[in-house]
Formats: C-alpha cells, structure tokens, sequence
C-alpha cells in the first residue's frame, strides 16, 4: 500500500512544502484580511474562507469521518467566525481561533449525537447509510477500500490515547499545527502541550503493538 | 551527560527531539548535530509521523460546498431619510383630506341656514310618515275604490253592521229564555 501512494505522498509533499510557503508568505496577508474583515469587508473574509476552508474541513472530518457532517460543520464553523470576528482579540491569533471554533463546535456536534443517539437508533442508521452510499458511489473501489482500512487503522491507534494526547497528536500531526498554534486552540500553556504530546509519543515507542499498527498503516 | 561513539539518544530523547528540540540539553544536541545515527533516527520517526497526517490528508475527501454568508442587512434604519420623507407626506394628505371634509361640511351647513332649516326638514318628515299611515290601511287613493271594487271600509262595516247587528233583539231572547226555562224578573 506504501509503495503504490509512494509517488502521489511525494508529490503531495512537494505541494505541502510549496503551500506551507505560500503560506508563511501570506500570514501577512491573512493579518490584513481579518483585519478588513472586522471592518465588514466581506470580500475579505470570503478570501480568508478561501485560504482556510480546506484545512477546517479536514480537521473536521478527521474528527467525525463524515464527508456530510463535516461539510455542515465547516459551513457552521466560518458563519461563527464570521459573527464573531470583532471578538477576536489577537488578529495574529486567526488561525488558532478559528480552529478552536471548529474543536468547540465538534464537542457540540458530538454532544448531540450522543443525545439524539439515546433516543432514536433510526437517525444513526440512516447516516451510516448515506455515508454507504456516498462511498459505493465512488468511481474507484480499490481506493475506497484503502480509505476504510488507513481510517480503521488510525481509529484503532487513536483509541488507545487519552482525549487529550489524542487532541494534541491529531492537531500537531494530522492538522499540521504548531505548539504554538495548538496551545491557542486548546486554551493551555504550551508546556501542557508538550506534555501531552510528549506522553503520546511515547506510547507509540515503548508499547511495541500500538508501534507495529502505526506502521502498518504507513505500509 | 558525555555521549560516545556508542552511546546514543535513547526513545524519551528522540521524541524529545520531535517535540521540541530546543528542550534537550546542550550535551544532547550537540551529540544529535554530530551523530548521524541518532539524526537518522529521529528523522526517520518524524517522516514516519509526518507521512501519516499526509496519508491522512490524501485518504480524506475536499470540500464541495462553497461557504456562503448569511445576507447582508440593510443599513438604513426605520427612521432613513426616505421613510421620513415618505410617511410625512402620507399623514400630510390624510390631514389635508380630513380637513377638506371638515370644511366642505361646514360650508354645506352655512350656505343651507343652519338649524331653521332643521325644522323644516322635521315638518316635511312628519307629513310623509301621515302620508305613509293612511296609505298603510289602503295604499289605492278613494278615487280608484270605486273603480276596483273594493269594498271601503266605512261602507264595509255598515253593512256588516246590517247583516249582523251586534245588539241581539230583545224580544227574540225573551222567548228563547223562556224555553229553556229560566226565570225572567
């Protein structure tokens, strides 16, 4: 499985690292941007949508593997920000803020799906359903089939985490932020965050099984 | 702590590495900018971690729907320019109406006499409402009886009047009573 994504890993990472500089190149702009935005220009909050709205949405639904839910939440998540612009204290902070609305809003999402599944079994069905088809539909199974195994294997590794170190390692890893970054999303100190990041990576050393599915799913 | 050719950064090291390489000590890092091995090591890890949110982002769908932000709301208030504008004239015309009613009325009154002109109007009303009472008995003038044959009824009650005298003759009752027995005096 490795080798077949080799060359489209090493392609992505070409234009990770030319988007990571685009990106360092743009904080500027970005700075400039929420601040015409807190003015209601909403010209330019629609530039910071388009510049943010790939990076929420996987932070999404690598939280809640639903390409419909996410696509809600991601919806939901910049309207928040939008009402909510002139709350932002530290322009600089855009990023870290908006993806603590997303965690926050996440936690909601989860809180009534955990009230809503108490009562009816029907309405959880039924989702699992469209995202069935959603996926049958899907030009290419090989691929498909891939997806479920990489998504159950990180499952199984994530699940052996505490919340926390589960958090931190998702954002740190999978959603590419700092420890900066992380420590403004979560609300703690940055020590906290090594902490807990630390712990979290050494469960993947020391315990030799939660290793041995890590790297599974890298093969 | 001295590192050797053989001694190298143990686990808690190289993910102290990865997670924030400026929190080793000195001696560590130094080793770790020297030591090939150790660098290996704790770049492989980070590859390995990095190759994993990559593998992440390729396994995960992108964004079909485009955001959209709710309406904009108009900035004017209740109370713009226009408004203002708007419902002043409205209630000036209502006035301006009100008031011509109101004068066109008065004018009426004053032209017409006033309340000597009242009187008369009630004179006139009582003599149709006598005109309508008597044509409610019979509503054909005496002239057209005649000519309909329809029995007047003054004439009307004389004659039943001759037909069916309402004071019974006395001398008739005498001699009735006196059948059925029953005592005269």
């Amino acid at each position: 499985m490795w080798t077949a994504f080799a060359g489209t890993v090493k392609i992505e990472r070409m234009t990770q690292e030319k988007s990571d500089k685009q990106l360092s190149i743009d904080k500027s702009e970005v700075t400039v941007l929420v601040h015409k935005a807190r003015t209601g220009n909403r010209f330019a909050f629609n530039q910071l949508i388009h510049i943010f709205q790939n990076d929420v949405f996987k932070m999404v639904f690598y939280r809640t593997r639903s390409h419909m839910d996410a696509e809600d939440l991601t919806q939901d998540i910049f309207l928040q920000a939008f009402k909510n612009l002139s709350k932002l204290k530290s322009i600089e902070k855009f990023k870290s803020w908006l993806f603590s609305i997303a965690i926050n809003r996440i936690r909601d999402f989860y809180r009534k799906k955990k009230f809503r599944d108490m009562f009816s079994t029907e309405l959880k069905t039924e989702e699992e359903m469209n995202v069935r088809e959603k996926h049958t539909h899907h030009p290419d199974v090989l691929d498909d089939i891939y997806k479920k195994d990489f998504w159950r294997k990180v499952e199984s590794i994530l699940k052996k985490l505490s919340a926390m170190e589960k958090e931190v390692f998702t954002l740190r890893f999978m959603d590419n932020l700092n420890i900066n970054e992380i420590s403004g999303v979560l609300g703690k100190s940055e020590s906290t965050i090594k902490t807990h990041l630390y712990r979290a990576l050494g469960k993947f050393k020391k315990e030799s099984s939660l290793l041995q599915q890590f790297k599974e799913v890298l093969q | 702590m001295n590192f050797t050719k053989d001694q190298h950064l143990n686990d808690d090291q190289i993910i102290c590495a990865i997670v924030e390489a400026s929190d080793l000590p000195d001696t560590v890092r130094k080793h770790l900018a020297g030591c090939p091995q150790c660098r290996m090591a704790v770049e492989q890890f980070e590859e390995e971690l990095s190759t994993l949110g990559k593998l992440a982002h390729h396994f995960s769908p992108k964004p079909e729907t485009q955001i959209t932000l709710p309406v904009e709301k108009t900035t004017q208030s209740i109370f713009s320019a226009w408004k203002w504008q708007f419902s002043f004239g409205a209630a000036f015309s209502a006035v301006l109406v009100f008031v011509m009613v109101w004068w066109a009325g008065t004018t009426n009154t004053a032209i017409n006499g006033g309340p000597n002109n009242l009187s008369g109007e009630l004179f006139e009303d009582e003599e149709l409402m006598t005109e309508i009472s008597s044509l409610s008995e019979n509503a054909l003038p005496k002239f057209y009886l005649d000519i309909t044959g329809e029995p007047d009824p003054e004439t009307e009650d004389d004659f039943m009047e001759f037909v069916n005298p309402s004071n019974e003759d006395t001398t008739l009752s005498l001699k009735n009573n006196r059948r059925k027995g029953v005592k005269l005096c």
